[in-house]
């Protein structure tokens, strides 16, 4: 449960700096900064469940 | 692979060293007249604000430590005073909008912030299994391997670093303009 929770809290926490980017910022900086941590989020996952 | 504290470099070095060349390249960027732009795109109080997730991040650092996963040092209930930041980033984002005097209080409360950063990012390293276990504490520092909470190292420290920094250009930027 607790993971879930945490894991529900990290797609939170990304989002929200995804819609401040695209908010705040011009549309090419926005999608750079929504690409590359979505790409660094799957790498830290995947490294985090390899064994 | 990150569980594994025998392997050369140990395994965390995976997630440790883009984390260490990205927040260098970011502060490096933030320095030039493009990455100040981005940085004070953003209004001041929210990115002060958004610190307030740092609370949640330590409630789970909390059940960590009950789950046996965490040394309690690491905790708001042992030498961890992260959530401190956290509980006053919302007052901190109030007082940015007051003045001077606010900003001044910003500027301190970011470096204090750092320091509380560097403060459980040392320990925790130092608590972990592998050639940098400097401190034994009641139980190791087992975070690091136990999916999900790596992302607290790979997401939430960098976003917490890098909000200090675009805080303290942004502020800068603004006490200099309103000279």
């Amino acid at each position: 449960m607790i993971m879930i929770l945490f894991v529900g809290f990290v797609v939170l926490m990304a989002a929200f700096v995804v819609a401040l980017s695209a908010r705040y910022l011009n549309g090419r900086t926005a999608f750079a900064i929504a690409a590359g941590l979505s790409m660094w989020l799957i790498y830290v996952g995947l490294v985090d469940i390899s064994e | 692979m990150i569980k594994n504290a025998t392997m050369r470099p140990p395994g965390i070095a995976f997630i440790f060293v883009p984390v260490l060349a990205f927040l260098v390249l970011s502060i490096l960027r933030l320095r030039s007249s493009a990455g100040a732009r981005v940085a004070l795109a953003f209004p001041l109080w929210i990115i002060l604000g958004t610190q307030s997730f740092r609370i949640v991040v330590e409630l789970f650092l909390h059940q960590l430590w009950i789950d046996g996963l965490l040394p309690k040092m690491l905790t708001f209930a042992g030498a961890n005073v992260d959530i401190y930041i956290g509980a006053s980033a919302p007052l901190i984002a109030w007082l940015s909008k007051r003045g001077r005097l606010g900003l001044r209080l910003a500027l301190a409360w970011n470096v204090l912030g750092l320091l509380s950063l560097a403060n459980v990012v040392t320990r925790a390293v130092v608590t972990t299994p592998g050639p940098f276990n400097l401190i034994h504490a009641e139980v190791p520092n087992l975070m690091f391997g136990t999916f999900p909470y790596m992302f607290i190292p790979g997401f939430f420290v960098p976003l917490a670093v890098v909000l200090h920094v675009m805080a303290i250009w942004a502020i800068g930027s603004l006490a200099r303009t309103s000279l």
